[in-house]
């Protein structure tokens, strides 16, 4: 389509901002993700790497599921969506505004992890918006400023990212146990050693950024610790169960099963070939 | 039952389809008639996600079939706050992937072939006896 030759996905942003774009930007990658533009500026990002502001609201309970499909329902254009929630009474215009563009900030971070692939232009697809949207800019230096000081707390953002943190079970330290913030506590109660940051965040319904660095204090505090698990026992066979008298495959009980049996127009009771081969 | 493949070495393809695709968190692999095999989980009670399983394939290739709609491929279950898949793995198996919001799908679709293809290897060793 249009701007074929930005060197990277930031100078894409601003060339689209100067048009003054309307549409949708797709970043291949792992895991890549979808950019939503409005006259320029970015209205929201989903990537499988960070929640989205639907996430985020849904997930933490901020909105309840039925109010939101019911929301959904009544306001189909979701680029609209956002008034009709306020409309509704279900979250107030500031907090939504906060809400979308963390969550436009966030996403944007968990993209910037790990290496673009291509991209492509395509139409504007209906989402849940911050309004006005976030100028490009702004949006890289920021994006820039959350790695650099991940990495300078913790090394390298990316490495911090596949970590699975675990909480510490040691009582006897003075951090693991009370002197949390409810918001730490939450955090090591969800950390398992098995979720990643970016696990964690969609579980909570939080940002990525914000988890990330919740981790690093708690690891700091003794509360957390980076590890993987694996839990390895017996388990059964999977080889065909034959039964007595056969020795088809235990998958496919086809020849007594067959088709459904038809219901003719006029015909009755349904006879058909019903398991009934060969005058049984 | 003896020469088959170890628990580790099917826990360790199913942990590894949980590193590789974003928004995995736990998965099951269990026997078409509802047994189970291994599990990676967490939260959920394995037993009860291998029962099922069995019987969401088993209505969901009747439904297929009904419709005319080709080969089943897969079950996608999208839930308000997550999404539960189910795959036949060769004749006798299914694997059940549990991921969270975000789960980025197309790489689901684009890594679960291997490691169908990896646990088909696996329990081709398993033979009736």
């Amino acid at each position: 389509m249009k701007t074929p030759s930005a060197r990277n996905v930031p100078a894409l942003l601003q060339a689209l901002h100067q048009e003054g774009f309307t549409g949708t930007v797709r970043v291949s990658g792992a895991p890549g993700g979808t950019i939503h533009l409005r006259d320029g500026r970015v209205g929201a990002i989903e990537t499988p790497g960070a929640p989205t502001a639907t996430s985020t609201l849904l997930a933490s309970g901020r909105i309840d599921d039925d109010a939101w499909l019911a929301a959904c329902a009544a306001e189909p254009d979701a680029d609209r969506l956002g008034h009709h929630l306020e409309a509704a009474g279900l979250i107030g215009a500031a907090e939504l505004e906060v809400v979308c563009t963390a969550a436009v900030y966030d996403g944007a971070f968990a993209m910037a992890l790990s290496p673009p692939g291509d991209w492509e232009l395509t139409d504007r697809e209906p989402t849940l918006l911050a309004r006005p949207g976030v100028d490009p800019r702004p949006l890289a230096e920021e994006t820039t400023r959350r790695i650099a000081l991940l990495s300078r707390l913790r090394g390298p953002a990316g490495d911090l990212a596949r970590g699975r943190p675990a909480p510490v079970v040691d009582r006897a330290h003075p951090a693991s146990g009370g002197g949390l913030t409810p918001r730490h506590r939450e955090l090591v109660d969800s950390a398992n050693g098995r979720r990643t940051p970016r696990d964690l965040a969609f579980a909570r319904g939080r940002g990525l950024y914000a988890v990330m660095l919740d981790l690093i204090r708690l690891e700091a505090l003794g509360a957390v610790r980076w590890e993987t698990m694996t839990v390895p026992e017996g388990r059964p066979s999977t080889a065909p169960r034959l039964p007595p008298q056969t020795a088809t495959s235990a998958d496919e009980p086809s020849q007594r099963a067959g088709p459904l049996p038809r219901r003719r127009p006029g015909g009755g009771f349904p006879t058909g070939d019903f398991g009934a081969k060969d005058g049984e | 039952m003896t020469a088959h493949a170890s628990t580790e070495t099917l826990t360790g393809i199913l942990t590894s389809l949980r590193d590789r695709v974003l928004g995995v968190s736990e998965s099951v692999l269990s026997t078409v008639d509802g047994l189970l095999v291994v599990a990676d989980v967490d939260k959920v009670h394995p037993e009860s996600v291998a029962a099922l399983a069995a019987a969401t394939l088993g209505v969901s290739r009747r439904m297929a079939d009904q419709s005319g709609s080709g080969a089943l491929r897969e079950v996608v279950v999208r839930c308000g706050a997550g999404h539960v898949i189910v795959v036949a793995v060769g004749e006798r198996t299914l694997l059940t992937v549990m991921g969270d919001d975000g789960l980025d799908i197309a790489a689901f679709q684009r890594e679960s072939p291997a490691t169908v293809d990896q646990l088909t290897k696996a329990l081709a060793a398993d033979v009736a006896g």
